[in-house]
């Protein structure tokens, strides 16, 4: 009862074309860290601690990851699509924050709170590679 | 926090309610909807009935997951480590302490597993998320500590700072417990739920209704993700909340919520019956951790007071 995987794939795409990588903000963070005022995710478990460093950093909600490409450690986009591909997240942004299973911030879900950290997303309901949204719950 | 031994991980067994999503008010609602639905409904199979309220969407699972209360004493024990790791730097930090009461009213429970299920949100905020505005707690301490600092706290790529750290302490001794497995369960049993005859009939019913209404979609997700409205962006407008109260309304006239939580609790009902061996690891793990966190926090407290 989700976005069917070839309307995604078409949204997913379309991003390839349309989307950009976003102007790197003046702090933000690769490389396993994540600095205040920011939700961060990253492609790999324990923040992408040897692996490729797949991340991207959020301040606001994002009710559809279908359209959001990853950021590689150089801040340029990765064009790999984040859509069900969050293994690990940080949140660093005051407040509580939720990710969801599905877009519209819909189906399972798992909260975090301010200054916690997962470095394996499985351990929560949301699962490993299952995150379509993310509601920040100050902003 | 120790777990209850009724069953439950302690989970609340009544999520808070954001409108009024009572009883009285759904029967009323189910009144009114059924009615403008009868005409062009399917002859079988009938709508499930059970669920009347989101206040009723509780699952088998939500009793190993953790509660508002046991996030706070998790929370607080985690500061209480922050705290004291960078105290050994040298560095005082005071993050705040985390508030169940105010955990439990914003957290959604399952008001969003089925999509947007609670009329009154819908009237209000359309499918935009419903919640209270939340304090930003952290520029209260960590947000003007200098650059050193900060990475004492947030670490680097090649050190883990005090909150890794902090993670890591808490977690230290558990017994090992497959909660990767869980939360493949309680995602699987969802979209398996989904795929019920009772599940899509009742989309059947919920389409005739919405048609009625005048809106056309083939499924609640085309609904939620038209492109008229942005969730991304806070303006929420009229036509998203007539469009929204609509679905609402009539996943429950349809008895599309009530059929999808009925397939879904089952499903999760034999999961538990056929790994019983996992979940007392889950709710041992979870004992374990919460036990080490009360220890923690009670450590921490004793000292504050000498």
């Amino acid at each position: 009862m989700r976005l069917s995987k070839k309307a995604a794939g078409f949204v997913a795409a379309a991003a390839l074309f349309t989307a950009l990588a976003p102007t790197a903000a003046a702090v933000a963070s690769p490389r396993s860290t994540c600095y205040g005022g920011r939700v961060c995710l990253y492609a790999g478990f324990d923040y992408n601690r040897g692996q490729v460093d797949h991340w991207r950093d959020f301040t606001q909600d994002d009710s559809n990851f279908a359209d959001n490409n990853w950021l590689n450690w150089d801040f340029s986009n990765s064009w790999h699509s984040m859509d069900n591909e969050t293994s690990s997240v940080r949140n660093r942004v005051g407040c509580s924050a939720t990710l969801w299973q599905h877009p519209g911030y819909t189906g399972a879900h798992s909260t975090f709170t301010h200054n916690s950290n997962d470095g394996f997303l499985a351990n929560n309901a949301i699962g490993n590679n299952r995150t379509s949204a993310i509601d920040i719950w100050c902003h | 926090m120790p777990l209850s031994n009724t069953g439950s991980a302690g989970f609340r067994a009544w999520p808070p309610e954001t409108g009024c999503r009572g009883l009285i008010a759904s029967a009323l609602l189910l009144v009114t909807a059924t009615a403008a639905c009868r005409a062009d409904e399917p002859a079988a199979p009938a709508p499930a009935r059970g669920v009347t309220s989101v206040s009723q969407l509780v699952l088998p699972f939500d009793a190993y997951k953790t509660t508002p209360e046991q996030r706070a004493v998790l929370g607080n024990a985690h500061n209480a480590l922050v705290a004291r790791c960078m105290r050994k730097q040298g560095v005082t930090v005071a993050p705040p302490a985390e508030d169940p009461a105010a955990i439990a009213a914003i957290d959604p429970g399952n008001s969003r597993r089925y999509g947007v299920t609670d009329i009154a949100a819908a009237r209000s905020h359309g499918y935009h998320l419903a919640r209270p505005p939340s304090p930003d707690t952290t520029a209260a301490w960590a947000g003007k500590l200098p650059k050193r600092t900060r990475h004492r706290l947030y670490g680097t790529a090649a050190n883990r700072g005090c909150l890794d750290r902090a993670t890591l302490t808490l977690d230290k001794g558990a017994r090992k417990a497959d909660w990767p497995w869980l939360a493949l369960q309680d995602s699987l049993t969802l979209e398996q739920a989904a795929k019920h005859p009772s599940v899509t009939a009742a989309v059947r019913r919920w389409q005739s209704c919405m048609s009625q209404a005048g809106h056309t979609y083939p499924a609640p997700e085309a609904a939620i993700a038209d492109g008229r409205w942005d969730l991304d962006k806070p303006a929420v407008t009229e036509d998203e909340k007539l469009v929204a109260t609509a679905d609402t309304t009539c996943k429950w006239s349809a008895g599309l919520v009530a059929a999808w939580y009925a397939a879904d609790a089952e499903l999760q009902r034999a999961v538990i019956r056929d790994n019983a061996d996992r979940f007392a690891a889950l709710r041992a793990n979870l004992k374990q951790r919460l036990g080490r966190a009360s220890r923690l926090l009670a450590e921490h407290e004793g000292r504050q007071v000498r």
